[in-house]
Formats: C-alpha cells, sequence, structure tokens
C-alpha cells in the first residue's frame, strides 16, 4: 500500500509538473523515488538446527537453529511447527535487523500434545526494507521427521471394583483357533485331519474314521473396533492412550490382537506379541479422522469375525455411533463383546443433559461401559481390567 | 493513535508553510487543519492523499510563472483577450514544495509503518527537513536532488544504527 501511494504521488507530481511546466514539481517527483530506492537483500549463508529427540505424547524437544546472514534489512525468521505442539519455552519467531554479517538464533521448546508423524517445516525469512517499502521470502529447507508414539499407561489393578460389562473378561478364554494342544477336547469325524490325529480304536469300533482333537493352544483373540470418525476428533488423545494401552495389556498376557479403524477402512490383522504392539502403535499415532459407520465395519470385517471368533472391544461415542445394531449383530454371531464408551461433555449445561439423557439410554441397551475421557487414562484402565 | 497524532502535526506544518508562501493573503486556508484534526478523530490518516494534492495546487500558483506561462499570455494577448494583467497578478516566488512532499512522503512510512522504530525516527527525519530546510535551501542554495539523496541515505543509516543499537 505504501509503495502504491508513493508511485501516486511520483505520477501526481510528474503529471502536474509537465502540465505546468514547472521544473520545482518535476525535480520534488524524485523524494518519493527515492525513498523506494532504498535497496534491501539477504543471503542466507548457512545454518545449523539442533533438536532433542521426542518419543511419547508429552515429551518435550528443544530446538535450536542458528542462521547466518549477510545483507540489509529487516528479517522475520518464522520457524512454523505443527499444531500438536506447543511451545513452553522461547519463541518460533525472531526479529532482527541484518547490516552486514549477522547470526540470528532461534531457541525454543515444545511439548508433544497428540501422536503422530510429524513434518518440520522449512524456516521461513521475511526481509523487509527499513521503511516497509518493499519484502521478499525466503525458506531454508529442512526435511525433518518427527514420530511421536502415544503414550502406553501402566494399569493399576484395583481388585475390589467390579466391572460394569456383562462380559467376562477374556484372560481365561482360550482360542478357538491355532496349533493343537496336548489337551483333550473330544472325538470327532474325520474332516481332512493330519493322520497322526486319527483314533484307530474309535475307528475300529463304529466303522467310520474317527479323529481326537485336542484344545488350541494360546489365548482367545482380541479384537479392537477403534471408532475415529470425525465426532472422534475432540477425544482422539484419549482414545489413542487408551487403546494403546488395552493393546499392551493384552499383548503382554499373549493374546491375539486384531483391530480395525472405524472411518478409515483400515484392519491389522491378528497377531500376537509385542511385534504386533507395535505394529498397533503405529497405525495409531498416525490415525487422522474419517467416516463410516459400525455396521458398515462390522460387515468388512466379518470374515475375520468368523475366522477367529474373537473377544470384540470397541470403542466409540455411543451417542453418536449408536452401536445397538453393531451389538445385536455381534451377538448373533455368537461374540462376546465389551462396548467403552468414551464420555466428554461440552456445551450448556442445557445440552449437556439432554446428551447425558441419550448416552445413558444407549449405554443400557449396549451394555457400554463409560469411560471418563477427563480422567487420567491409568484410572480408567483401572475399572475396566482385572 | 501515535501514528495519526504524528501525522497530524506534519499536516499542519504543511498547511502553515503553503500559507505562509502564499502569493495571495489567504490566512482562511488555515481551516484546511480541519481535515486532519476530522480523520484524527475518524482514525483515518490525517495527512491523506487529497489534502496533499489540495496543498500542491496552492503551491502551484508560487511557480506558475514559466515560460509556457508568459507564451500562454502572450497568446491570449495577441488573440485580443486583453489578459496581461496575469503577468502583474503571478510572479515567481519562494515555495515549499520539495518539503511539503518529504513531508507527505515521510507521513505516509509513518502510516503503514510496521516497527516501532521506524516511527519516532521518521518523524524525527520529518522535523529536521522541516527545521533546516530554510538554511539548506535558501541560505546554502544546496542542489534539491542531492538534498534529497542526502536525506534518505541519512534517514537509512539512522535507522540502520539505531536497530543495531537496540538488537544488542
Amino acid at each position: 500500500m505504501l509503495v502504491k501511494n508513493l508511485v501516486r504521488t511520483t505520477m501526481f507530481l510528474i503529471i502536474l509538473g509537465l502540465l505546468s511546466t514547472s521544473k520545482e514539481i518535476v525535480s520534488s517527483a524524485l523524494i518519493p523515488l527515492l525513498i523506494l530506492a532504498i535497496p534491501h537483500f539477504v543471503t542466507i549463508r548457512g545454518y545449523n538446527l539442533k533438536r532433542s529427540n521426542v518419543e511419547f505424547v508429552g515429551d518435550v524437544m528443544n530446538v535450536e537453529i542458528r542462521l547466518n546472514l549477510l545483507g540489509f534489512g529487516i528479517v522475520n525468521v518464522k520457524h512454523v511447527i505443527p499444531d500438536s505442539f506447543e511451545i513452553i519455552e522461547g519463541s518460533n519467531v525472531v526479529s532482527s535487523f541484518v547490516v552486514g554479517k549477522r547470526t540470528v538464533s532461534m531457541r525454543y521448546a515444545v511439548r508433544a500434545k497428540k501422536a503422530g508423524l510429524y513434518r518440520l517445516e522449512d524456516v521461513t525469512i521475511d526481509v523487509i526494507n527499513p521503511l516497509n517499502t518493499w519484502r521478499s521470502l525466503k525458506k531454508v529447507s529442512i526435511d525433518l521427521e518427527v514420530e511421536v508414539k502415544p503414550k502406553v499407561r501402566k494399569i493399576v489393578r484395583i481388585v475390589t471394583e467390579r466391572t460394569k460389562a456383562k462380559s467376562p473378561i477374556p484372560d481365561i478364554d482360550v482360542a478357538k483357533i491355532g496349533s493343537p494342544g496336548t489337551d483333550f477336547k473330544e472325538i470327532r469325524d474325520y474332516n481332512y485331519e493330519p493322520m497322526k490325529f486319527i483314533n484307530w480304536k474309535a475307528t475300529a469300533r463304529t466303522g467310520s474314521l474317527k479323529v481326537n482333537v485336542y484344545e488350541v493352544e494360546g489365548k482367545k483373540t482380541i479384537w479392537f473396533f477403534v471408532d475415529v470418525n470425525v465426532y472422534m476428533e475432540n477425544v482422539l488423545d484419549f482414545l489413542i492412550d487408551l487403546t494403546a494401552s488395552l493393546a499392551y495389556h493384552f499383548a503382554k498376557r499373549g493374546h491375539k490382537i486384531g483391530m480395525y479403524l472405524v472411518g478409515l477402512r483400515d484392519v491389522l490383522y491378528p497377531d500376537v506379541g509385542i511385534k504386533q504392539f507395535r505394529r498397533i502403535l503405529e497405525r495409531l499415532s498416525r490415525v487422522e479422522c474419517g467416516e463410516e459407520s459400525l455396521t458398515s465395519a462390522f460387515e468388512f470385517c466379518k470374515p475375520y469375525l468368523l475366522t477367529y471368533k474373537p473377544y470384540v472391544i470397541t470403542i466409540t461415542r455411543v451417542e453418536y455411533s449408536k452401536p445397538v445394531d453393531f451389538r445385536s449383530k455381534l451377538l448373533k454371531m455368537g461374540l462376546k463383546c465389551l462396548i467403552l464408551n468414551i464420555k466428554k461433555d461440552f456445551g450448556s449445561d442445557f445440552s449437556r443433559e439432554i446428551v447425558e439423557l441419550v448416552r445413558s439410554n444407549i449405554c443400557r441397551r449396549v451394555m457400554a461401559v463409560n469411560v471418563d475421557a477427563d480422567r487420567d487414562v491409568s484410572l480408567a484402565l483401572a475399572r475396566l481390567v482385572r | 493513535m501515535i501514528r495519526g497524532m504524528l501525522n497530524c502535526i506534519l499536516a499542519t506544518l504543511s498547511i502553515v508553510l503553503v500559507v505562509e508562501s502564499s502569493v495571495f493573503r489567504t490566512n482562511y486556508l488555515y481551516l484546511l487543519v480541519v481535515i486532519p484534526v476530522v480523520s484524527l478523530i475518524l482514525r483515518r490518516n490525517p495527512f491523506n492523499f487529497p489534502l496533499f494534492a489540495i496543498l500542491i495546487c496552492i503551491s502551484l500558483i508560487n511557480v506558475l510563472p514559466t515560460q509556457t506561462f508568459y507564451g500562454l499570455v502572450n497568446i491570449l494577448n495577441y488573440l485580443g483577450y486583453k489578459v496581461s494583467y496575469l503577468l502583474d497578478l503571478f510572479h515567481p516566488s519562494p515555495h515549499h514544495i520539495p518539503l511539503i512532499v518529504t513531508l507527505f512522503v515521510v507521513s505516509q512510512v509513518i502510516w503503514y509503518s510496521e516497527h516501532e522504530i521506524t516511527i519516532p525516527l521518521s518523524f524525527a527525519f520529518g522535523l529536521l527537513a522541516y527545521a533546516s530546510y530554510e538554511y539548506l535551501i535558501v541560505s546554502l542554495d544546496m542542489d534539491r536532488l542531492l538534498l534529497g539523496v542526502f536525506g534518505v541515505t541519512a534517514l537509512t543509516v539512522a535507522f540502520a544504527g539505531v536497530s543495531r543499537w537496540r538488537g544488542r
């Protein structure tokens, strides 16, 4: 705007000077031009970036950027950080006047608020003319990726507190499929089992091929339906923490764990061990909100549910997902399920009461367990897992 | 608000310069001071372009008697219009056009400045130009263009020096 005004002033004086053939007025037109002629330039002669590592949500990352600049002008250096980072010390913006050589340094500390894979953006240098007439933008490209993992909480066991879920805790359940163990279960008709399982005595007695069936080794498979629809955005951090902590709990106890991210149509096939937990952690740390119904998720996962007969844990907000049909379909299939409702209140007292009414009605119908998002995840887990 | 007040001062100085250097008795032109004051109250730039244009047009009277003007009067006389009294009415007189332009440019820099240092420095530069103009132009008879280059360079150096000093 300043440049436009100065150019307009110059043009006005020149035209007026020419019309009146006045040398004084034409020469006065040079004054705004002289202001516009003040140069500004800055070259980046090198930079140095130091940062500490950040691994989990809540960790602090210290960043130090030093820029060696040469030139003339006001420089505003800015390092844009992702929204999920909170500055706790220093500043990510620094302003300085550069005349000749100058080292501009910026130091700040950020805390990771949310899990995910983040890219630290380029450092932008806004070079402004001292009289604010011209400006130019320069960038220092920084190719840096930061992966923040969700924090896995330690589960505090409270034996005396009863859970509200009707389904038994799957710790004592056994798997439906897997390698046969040594515990005898029953004698069944032959159905292309390995020859070593044929019970020759029973075959001779009955006249048809009979096989011994043994209990399958391993514990019951746990299947997580993690609802990451858009309505979960406000409780996403809590959801990730809760899922990760539950997955860790079951992984440590030798359960096979599978996961489906409702909204992203992302399925993780059941597997056992800490490696599987890491896979879950990786998926959770990169999660973004999508859109999908629980019924559609059920249809998508039906083949896996039929194969593994898992214990289903669904984490959602029942007032939005309304999982009545979903639960009845699971029960029809003969699967045990636990629905965890993440409870978080927003808005006025009146709207809260309305939402609470709807929520409690659905919770009663689907026998969901309320988990308060405002409480610590460890405390919430203590109520769930014995 | 501070920008507006400083610009109001610069606008008032320019009006005073124009009225004082006018060939005719134009004391009623002091009423032009109302424009920056009203603009200040309305939170607009007190030294805006229309006011500047009015001041320059008034100052034009001082520099109007050029060769073109004489030629035009002669042509009109030749055509029988009898306008030779205009030659007595308008005669070259001292003017402050470069200073008014400088004050206007300074006011624009102040109004659009993003850095707090720019405001006092530019205003100081404007006041210095106002105070020294008479001495430099009239007494020393310095070249106006050279003076402009010298002034802008001085402003830039002052700006750099103060910024550097504050940066330490």
